[in-house]
């Protein structure tokens, strides 16, 4: 009998600890995840209430959705030479490439934009110390030169081109410096391009009227030099930067079929030329993803050139436009 | 005839000057983006231009930006005849400089008396923010430092007079900077 009432003792002993260890830890459980909480607060949008529902605008009566599954990026090339003085927080250079990128990646399209670097639009302005001094209409490839580091550069222009297209979301931008256009075209092995213009003054081996495989300097030269090339103006430039772009976008497409790991090859070359906010695999997935994808040729905006009260050139892109862009790319008419 | 030549010769004359003008307009660049609209003399004809800054007044400028991003008041990277001044002008108020910027005057002589110049700079200043300029001339390795008039106009641009003494130092200096402190 005493045998017993000690065994029946030991057992419920037992199951008294079990349950004083379950329930402490389940209270250990409730207090770790408060102070989890509070150290990383989660944010909560409205998900409850517009979970599912993508953005929709109204324009001339027709009401559009944004269409899913889409990735935005935008392609920065700044001039900002090393020995070039700057000042506090206005030291970012310009913005004299600017392609925004959209990825359809249901329909798998990319359509793509090329901005004019002299497009006017609303620029974040901050001061030399780096207050924020409001917004001026100012050309905007401008917007990179605020900001004391290549981040806040990089940002003040995707805010420059968003606020220019009514908003529309940018995800992910690449931002690479001059120096990566000759990088860049050496790891392709360097881009064919037709030479519409006359490059005399520059480089007589660049042949007007000639197609030829750019070398050396000849890359910076083409995409970036407009004095005494042609009719000099950025224009024509951009309409050159567009065949280098063409031709070279076929060329990646070309080499990460053949390639696997090209994608990846070509982000080294560019590493120490270039900033981002995506990481190198995130990048890396859209850039195989988007390769297969239907490339389209980039658009322009339409618009007006005309000369600035302080001489400087000046492109009014048409309103019209940007929103016929915008919902051509970004949405779906609601029937 | 002879009208028909002449439309077609001043045809090709606009064509080829729109031609002209569209090569010729440059694109503008960081540094370009303060303006000087226009400089008044009492006498003659002056200019101001905005330049970019020489080495040694970019060793001042980037030590004045450390400075006050490390905490200091703006009025502080001058000297303190100077912050008297400022707060002589504008009272004991909190302070901004967002604006600072090398100017130049090498035609200048006093015969031209005081000089106002209207800038428009990337700071859009409102009319009912008080302003002053602050005048630093670098020669040898003392800078001299002026403090100016300054005001905001409707349009955005800011007035400053140059008073003569100014204007000859900027004349004469190697290089020299012009600074805008405004109220909050």
């Amino acid at each position: 009998m005493r045998h017993g009432y000690e065994a029946k003792t030991k057992r419920i002993t037992g199951a008294v600890a079990l349950i004083v260890v379950l329930v402490l830890a389940v209270i250990g459980f409730f207090i770790f995840s408060k102070l989890e909480e509070e150290a990383y607060p989660e944010q909560r949008g409205q998900m409850s209430k517009d979970f599912g529902k993508l953005p929709t605008m109204e324009y001339q009566g027709k009401t559009y959705q944004m269409k899913p599954n889409l990735t935005s990026m935008l392609f920065i090339g700044y001039d900002k030479t090393d020995d070039a003085p700057t000042v506090g927080f206005r030291q970012g250079g310009q913005a004299d490439f600017l392609v925004l990128s959209v990825l359809d990646h249901r329909n798998k399209t990319v359509h793509q934009l090329q901005i004019d670097r002299d497009t006017m639009t609303n620029v974040a302005v901050l001061g030399v110390m780096g207050n924020k001094v409001g917004t001026r209409v100012m050309q905007i490839c401008l917007s990179h030169g605020f900001g004391a580091d290549d981040e806040t550069n990089s940002k003040y222009t995707v805010d420059a081109v968003s606020n220019l297209l009514q908003g529309a979301p940018i995800d992910l931008y690449l931002a690479m410096d001059i120096r990566g256009i000759n990088i860049l075209n050496d790891a392709l092995g360097g881009v064919k391009v037709p030479i519409e213009d006359d490059f005399s003054a520059y480089d007589p081996t660049m042949v007007q009227g000639t197609t030829m495989k750019l070398q050396g300097q000849q890359a910076e030269l083409y995409v970036r030099s407009r004095y005494h090339i042609g009719d000099g103006t950025n224009e024509q430039r951009m309409r050159r930067q567009q065949h280098f772009m063409d031709a070279a976008v076929q060329l990646i497409q070309e080499r990460i079929s053949a390639e696997a790991s090209f994608a990846d090859t070509l982000l080294d070359a560019i590493e120490e030329v270039s900033n981002t906010n995506v990481t190198r695999g995130r990048l890396i997935n859209e850039i195989n993803r988007a390769y297969k994808y239907d490339i389209r040729p980039a658009d322009t905006l339409a618009g007006e050139y005309k000369a600035g009260d302080d001489g400087f050139m000046e492109f009014h892109a048409s309103e019209e436009s940007i929103i016929s862009w915008i919902i051509n790319v970004f949405y779906n008419p609601v029937e | 005839m002879k009208k028909v030549l002449s439309l077609i010769l001043a045809t090709l004359l606009v064509l080829t000057s729109v031609a002209a003008v569209a090569e010729a307009l440059p694109s503008k660049t960081t540094t370009d983006i303060t303006v000087v609209n226009e400089a008044v003399a009492e006498n003659g004809e002056v200019t101001i231009t905005v330049v970019e800054p020489t080495e040694k007044v970019l060793e001042a400028l980037t030590a004045a930006v450390e400075a006050v991003l490390g905490g200091a008041k703006p009025e502080t990277i001058f000297d303190e005849d100077v912050q008297a001044a400022i707060a002589e002008k504008l009272g004991d108020v909190e302070l901004e400089l967002n604006e600072i910027v090398a100017v130049s005057a090498p035609e200048y002589t006093e015969e031209n008396g005081a000089v106002t110049a209207k800038f428009t700079f990337a700071t859009a200043y409102t009319a009912d923010q008080k302003l002053v300029a602050v005048v630093c001339t670098y020669t040898g390795d003392v800078p001299e430092e002026f403090v100016l008039d300054a005001a905001a106009n409707e349009d955005g641009t800011v007035s400053v007079t140059f008073t003569v003494e100014a204007m000859a130092k900027i004349a004469a200096a190697d290089a020299a900077t012009l600074a805008i402190l405004n109220t909050k």
